[in-house]
């Protein structure tokens, strides 16, 4: 149990990861334990009487985040409610522990309505992706990608799936499986020896695991290019390289800036030249997900003017990584990063995630050992990583030729 | 329950150019700036030098876009060079340009407020920017939940500006010319409401001395009067069902009323009435929430949302659902149900305790304080204030609250599956 103390904050935040090493089959159970864990207690047995203990708790909220992180699969509980010494009110952190306990620890069989209501719930969710195109983009680009490893499978689980998912089996995988879960526990906030105390009673619950690494095994021998078409006014333009750089890696810092030098932010090649120069995109992005091995580049154009825009993003890249960047574009890229890095530490959410991804990598580094790698990193390096990039996947999301805006 | 807007008490000043500007010291690791401009997409007339304006849809936006044009270069890029990261957003009452970073902090505020005083509207430069809008607006159009308010907007709305989006729709704003930004900037950009807010590790006594020396190219105006939308107080059309290539139903619930006292604290306490009401009977620890769900009449819970930034509050609360025309009989009841039985004193107190409870985790977001601070401050009121007025809320005012909806002031829309 990790606490992460700090005097700035008025919220205490405390987060359950639950991981498991990834496995497709077992998506679907994963994304609707999440669902039917938080929905009620042995003490408050419906969604109702929960949310009014809830509300009793200063508007204590649980969000959860179900996901896959290179080799694991994660599902996140973060419980956030306000200080409770702040309150003058220290016994809620009796209730506050109680209801975490409940919720996650020998749980009896789950009840039939709660159950249905998840599952319901989830067939949703599948149904109506299409409904919310980018994400479904996103999510089709990563089926793309990947291809039949894990990572390219919905984090729902298919509709097949749970269509067909029964009580019995969600509740045997709770018991047989996620019951086994490594169990790891953060804690934010300006937590008091007191307060420490009260919420040591939670120790007992985590649990160490040791995982097998899976390969990553997606690699298209071509380049794979994609297309589909919605009715939308806009076209989404996906490119998809690879770029496989470990987190221990001298180099990760500088596909941190070739991600920021690409499309990361408003002084890169790809905004300037989309947004500036051809006036086409509003939105144009990038991000490198090194757990993925993936840097993914995005650009939100007019339907009628997708084909331009993908000529223009492919011919600025290419030359991009031939050319590399100015020493001006290196330095205001690594200013960027910097401001990235600071603002997300003034940040009391992004405590825990660091925290927490520093532990499965395991590997940490001081603030001011990462601010002297960025102020290392010369041209020449930039580079190497660019020369690294490999094309492998482009999806366009579009509404055609004949969508009518 | 103490509240606590900042540790440090924050300085104050008013430059000579009208610019009302505070210092807030805060053991941040970055800076934080924010500059506002009492101008946002609900003004929509307006009286200045005894003489009636007319502002066209989307200018508070368009202005936005077109302040980081410099006469010889992209003010991002010397934000950039000075390593700092900028941004800008307008919302209903106002525009707001901030920026961020660790270093250079005073140079960029200087430079910030230079940009914000250094209009270049030429009429080349205000076409190319419409492109960029129009893709903006198109990005928010392609989703289904704009489609879904903007109906409800039409339903509800006459002609008040609400209805026109912040951003304006694309036919607005290809009729907004070079002539109108710059009246817009010139009699909006010069008030004497603007703000700057700074919080973060800086040196107040430095920073303080540099702005009180800035020479400024503005000379103060004083604030155009706001004059009122004309907006009935009926609703457009009370119900309509719409067909659309989706894979699951909506029913959204329209409310619109007519206040009369638009002060900031009847404002505010109106607005938090209407979502104490409406979470209260339609909320996830509402009976109707677990009766619905039950019944497989609802997928998931409410969406709430309320509008209120002059006389006409527009609420509107949104569920996914197979069965839109049942569940909108179910609503009318539970709302209309005279012994308001899923009423009770104490759900009341839980829901403050909840809401002063996020009132209070909201402002741990450095950057979201300061917004709230300055946008309540804007207005006339302190985040103290808005905090008494929920503290004070009571159970009475809640039901003397539903006594004056009646049902002529709802509206609903369904959207079914076009199969």
């Amino acid at each position: 149990m990790i606490f992460l103390k700090t005097k700035q904050y008025q919220a205490i935040h405390i987060s359950f990861y639950f991981i498991d090493k990834i496995e497709s089959d077992a998506f679907l159970y994963r994304f609707l334990l999440a669902r039917i864990l938080t929905s009620y207690t042995e003490s408050y047995m419906s969604k109702q009487a929960l949310t009014k203990k809830l509300n009793a708790l200063y508007g204590m909220f649980i969000t959860n985040h179900v996901f896959v992180l290179k080799d694991f699969h994660v599902m996140r509980f973060n419980f956030v409610f306000p200080n409770p010494e702040i309150l003058g009110d220290l016994e809620m952190m009796d209730d506050v522990i109680n209801i975490i306990k409940e919720m996650f620890f020998n749980r009896p069989y789950f009840k039939q309505s709660i159950f249905d209501e998840a599952k319901r719930y989830t067939m949703n969710e599948i149904e109506s992706k299409k409904d919310h195109k980018f994400a479904y983009a996103k999510e089709k680009l990563l089926s793309y990608i990947f291809l039949d490893h894990p990572y390219g499978k919905p984090i729902t689980g298919t509709l097949d799936e749970a269509e067909s998912v029964s009580l019995i089996e969600t509740y045997d995988y709770y018991q047989n499986y996620f019951s086994n879960n490594m169990v790891k526990i953060y804690v934010s906030g300006d937590i008091s020896t007191l307060l420490e105390e009260k919420l040591d009673t939670l120790k007992s619950f985590e649990k160490d695991s040791n995982y097998e690494p899976i390969l990553l095994d997606h690699m298209h021998q071509s380049i794979q290019n994609y297309e589909e078409f919605l009715p939308m006014g806009q076209a989404y333009i996906f490119f998809a390289y690879y770029l496989n750089i470990h987190r221990k890696s001298p180099k990760y810092i500088t596909s941190l800036l070739v991600n920021m030098l690409i499309a990361g932010y408003p002084e890169s090649i790809l905004y300037k030249l989309l947004r500036e120069t051809y006036f086409l995109a509003y939105d144009v992005d990038s991000k490198y997900e090194h757990e993925r091995s993936y840097l993914i580049l995005y650009a939100g154009v007019n339907t009628d003017n997708r084909k331009l825009a993908y000529n223009v993003i492919i011919e600025a890249v290419n030359n991009f990584i031939f050319d590399g960047p100015t020493c001006e574009q290196l330095d205001a890229a690594k200013d960027y990063l910097k401001n990235e890095i600071f603002s997300a530490l003034d940040f009391q959410d992004s405590m825990i995630p660091r925290a927490f991804t520093s532990d499965i990598n395991g590997f940490s580094e001081s603030i001011d050992v990462i601010m002297k790698k960025i102020d290392d990193v010369v041209i020449s390096d930039v580079l190497e990583v660019l020369s690294m990039l490999k094309l492998t996947t482009t999806y366009i999301l579009s509404g055609g030729d004949v969508y009518e805006v | 329950m103490k509240f606590n807007d900042f540790n440090s008490k924050p300085v104050k000043f008013k430059l000579r150019n009208g610019l009302n500007v505070e210092l807030i010291y805060a053991p941040t690791l970055q800076t934080y700036v924010e500059y506002d401009i009492p101008l946002g997409s609900i003004h929509e007339k307006y009286k200045y030098n005894g003489k009636t304006y007319t502002l066209k849809p989307g200018i508070a936006h368009f202005l936005e876009h077109m302040m980081y044009m410099m006469d010889d270069h992209d003010a991002f890029e010397t934000f950039h060079k000075l390593g700092v990261v900028a941004n800008a957003m307008t919302t209903y009452r106002q525009t707001t340009y901030g920026i961020i970073g660790h270093k250079n902090m005073l140079e960029a505020t200087l430079y910030l407020m230079n940009m914000i005083e250094t209009p270049v509207f030429t009429s080349k430069r205000v076409n190319a920017e419409k492109s960029i809008i129009g893709e903006e607006i198109a990005m928010y159009d392609d989703e289904i939940d704009t489609i879904i308010q903007k109906k409800m907007f039409d339903q509800l709305i006459y002609n008040h500006p609400i209805k026109h989006e912040i951003t304006g729709k694309k036919s607005d704003i290809v009729l907004i010319t070079a002539k109108d930004l710059e009246r817009s900037y010139n009699h909006f950009y010069k008030s004497n409401r603007r703000q700057l807010l700074i919080l973060g590790p800086i040196d107040i006594e430095k920073f303080k001395a540099a702005l009180l020396n800035y020479d400024s190219k503005i000379e103060m105006i004083e604030h155009p009067i706001i004059l009122k939308n004309n907006e009935p107080s009926k609703v457009v059309v009370g119900e309509k069902t719409y067909k659309l290539k989706m894979s699951i139903g909506v029913l959204n619930v329209g409310i619109k009323m007519s206040l009369e006292q638009i002060d900031e604290v009847t404002l505010f306490k109106t607005e938090i009435m209407m979502l104490f009401l409406t979470r209260l009977l339609f909320g996830s620890g509402s009976n109707f929430h677990e009766h619905m769900t039950d019944e497989n009449l609802m997928i998931d819970g409410f969406n709430f949302n309320v509008i209120l930034e002059d006389e006409t509050l527009i609420f509107m609360m949104d569920v996914e659902t197979n069965n839109s025309l049942d569940l909108k009989t179910y609503v009318e009841e539970r709302f209309f149900a005279t012994d308001n039985s899923d009423l009770n004193a104490s759900d009341f107190m839980d829901l403050k305790k909840a809401y002063k409870g996020h009132f209070m985790m909201a402002l741990d977001d450095i950057e979201n304080r300061l917004y709230l601070y300055g946008k309540y401050q804007l207005n006339g009121l302190s985040l103290e204030d808005a905090f008494i007025v929920l503290d004070q809320l009571t159970f009475d005012d809640i039901l003397n609250f539903k006594n004056k909806i009646t049902i002529e002031m709802f509206s609903y829309s369904h959207f079914m599956k076009n199969d």
